[in-house]
């Protein structure tokens, strides 16, 4: 049975990562299997764990304001590597950056004021038709 | 990427990280593919060390192998780590998060976690598939952590050559030491968090009851990931366990059990799931449940 894995990183220096557990447990809570890369990575061990872990998804939080060029990175890194992935992203993060992102190849930024569930509901849309189960 | 049968098998014995990664995902889901690459890998396959790391969750194995792993990428090439981890008995999602304790940043570390699955035991039903894939690749020192366990959680040692057992300090008295299970699969005994006060007369004690019911034939070791203490002595021990498996019958006998584990696996996890499958199709789940059909008489019907 097909089991649909999410990667939910924490890159750069930044080392406040309650929302990232908390996000991490949720997920877990509706059926995903999430590795959590704990703090201070950087964005080549990201893309290590990444392909390693052959995820679906990765998620990067990032809260310390370094996130163009952390989340920029990761996802050359990716591409480069020739993993595909669905990327979001979600921390402190400036309305007029999240076009920027996207351009990057971030589906979706969530912000503080995003609830648990949006991220839920934008991760079982996206996957969907890929779980049997 | 096409990733065919041919370009996934040249994937795995160069060691593409990329191919090897999908190819494990391949075995977890249990797709037919997965077991027809195990196939066609199965006699290309090398020999392998496997070093199992168990013990009760919190105690430190993720920490251990961490501080373990320094050293072995100085002794070997290429290193595999597998990381069990629970899953959800509820959701059958799964927090994983033993990775996050390796530090290591080196290239020749391949890193796989694994959710249990709901499988009992401490360890992924795929673990033995995935032992077999990984001795067809370069990385053939392979490193088992178990999800945390129980006494009785014992299957790690037929899929390991060598297996390692944590304690942490406070576990218990003598008793738990006379009790099967644990004990009796430990090739390395290791009580963690030797920076505490307490852990010295916990060592003690479990070295004592060593030294009384197992003829000191298992050693001890006490340790500190956090500061080092007892590590360059437990990868002596693990080095030199390994040089006497290598150069006697040991690995061989080893080697014996665990292909024929692996087999009976491969009939639990494939056939029973099958044979479950089947069953549920017949519409037989619904009058189980309703309590219509003897189940004694059905499981007759099926073995007979």
């Amino acid at each position: 049975m097909k089991k649909i894995k999410v990667l939910i990183g924490k890159p750069g220096l930044d080392g406040h990562d309650r929302g990232a557990k908390v996000i991490s447990k949720a997920l877990m809570e509706v059926g995903y299997e999430v590795i959590y890369t704990g703090i201070r990575r950087t964005p080549e061990e990201i893309v290590k764990m990444a392909i390693e872990e052959d995820v679906d998804a990765v998620g990067l939080s990032c809260l310390s304001g370094a996130h163009l060029d952390l989340f920029k990175k990761v996802s050359e890194l990716l591409k480069e590597k020739g993993k595909d992935v669905l990327l979001f992203g979600g921390g402190i993060i400036p309305k007029e950056d999240i076009e920027i992102l996207k351009n990057y190849g971030f589906k979706k930024i969530f912000t503080p004021d995003s609830s648990i569930k949006e991220i839920i509901d934008f991760l079982d849309n996206e996957f969907k038709s890929k779980v049997t189960n | 990427m096409n990733l065919n049968q041919k370009s996934l098998i040249d994937g795995i014995l160069e060691g593409d990280r990329l191919i090897i990664g999908k190819a494990i995902s391949l075995i977890e889901n249990g797709e037919k593919e997965g077991f027809t690459l195990l196939k066609e890998i199965y006699p290309l396959k090398k020999d392998i060390f496997v070093l199992g790391i168990t013990g009760p969750l919190g105690v430190g194995k993720s920490t251990f192998i961490d501080k373990i792993i320094e050293k072995l990428t100085d002794e070997f090439d290429k290193i595999g780590v597998l990381l069990c981890d629970p899953s959800s008995p509820i959701s059958g999602g799964a927090f994983l998060g033993d990775r996050l304790r390796l530090k290591t940043k080196n290239e020749n570390v391949f890193i796989r976690s694994m959710a249990t699955r709901t499988f009992p035991y401490g360890i992924s039903p795929s673990l033995p598939f995935i032992i077999d894939l990984f001795s067809a690749s370069p990385y053939r020192n392979i490193i088992v952590e178990t999800a945390g366990i129980g006494q009785g959680d014992v299957s790690i040692k037929n899929f390991s050559h060598l297996t390692l057992v944590l304690f942490s300090p406070l576990l218990g008295d003598e008793i738990q030491f006379l009790k099967g299970g644990l004990m009796e699969i430990s090739d390395i005994l290791i009580v963690t968090k030797g920076d505490y006060d307490i852990a010295e007369p916990f060592y003690k004690t479990l070295k004592n009851s060593i030294s009384i019911f197992y003829n000191d034939l298992i050693p001890v070791y006490m340790i500190s990931s956090s500061n080092g203490f007892g590590i360059d002595d437990v990868y002596n021990e693990i080095m030199k366990k390994r040089l006497d498996l290598f150069s006697s019958d040991k690995y061989l006998e080893r080697e014996k059990i665990r292909r024929l584990e692996t087999f009976k696996y491969l009939l639990k996890e494939l056939y029973t799931k099958k044979m479950i499958e089947k069953i549920e199709k017949e519409g037989d789940f619904k009058e189980i449940e309703e309590g219509k059909i003897n189940i004694y008489q059905k499981i007759l019907d099926i073995i007979s």
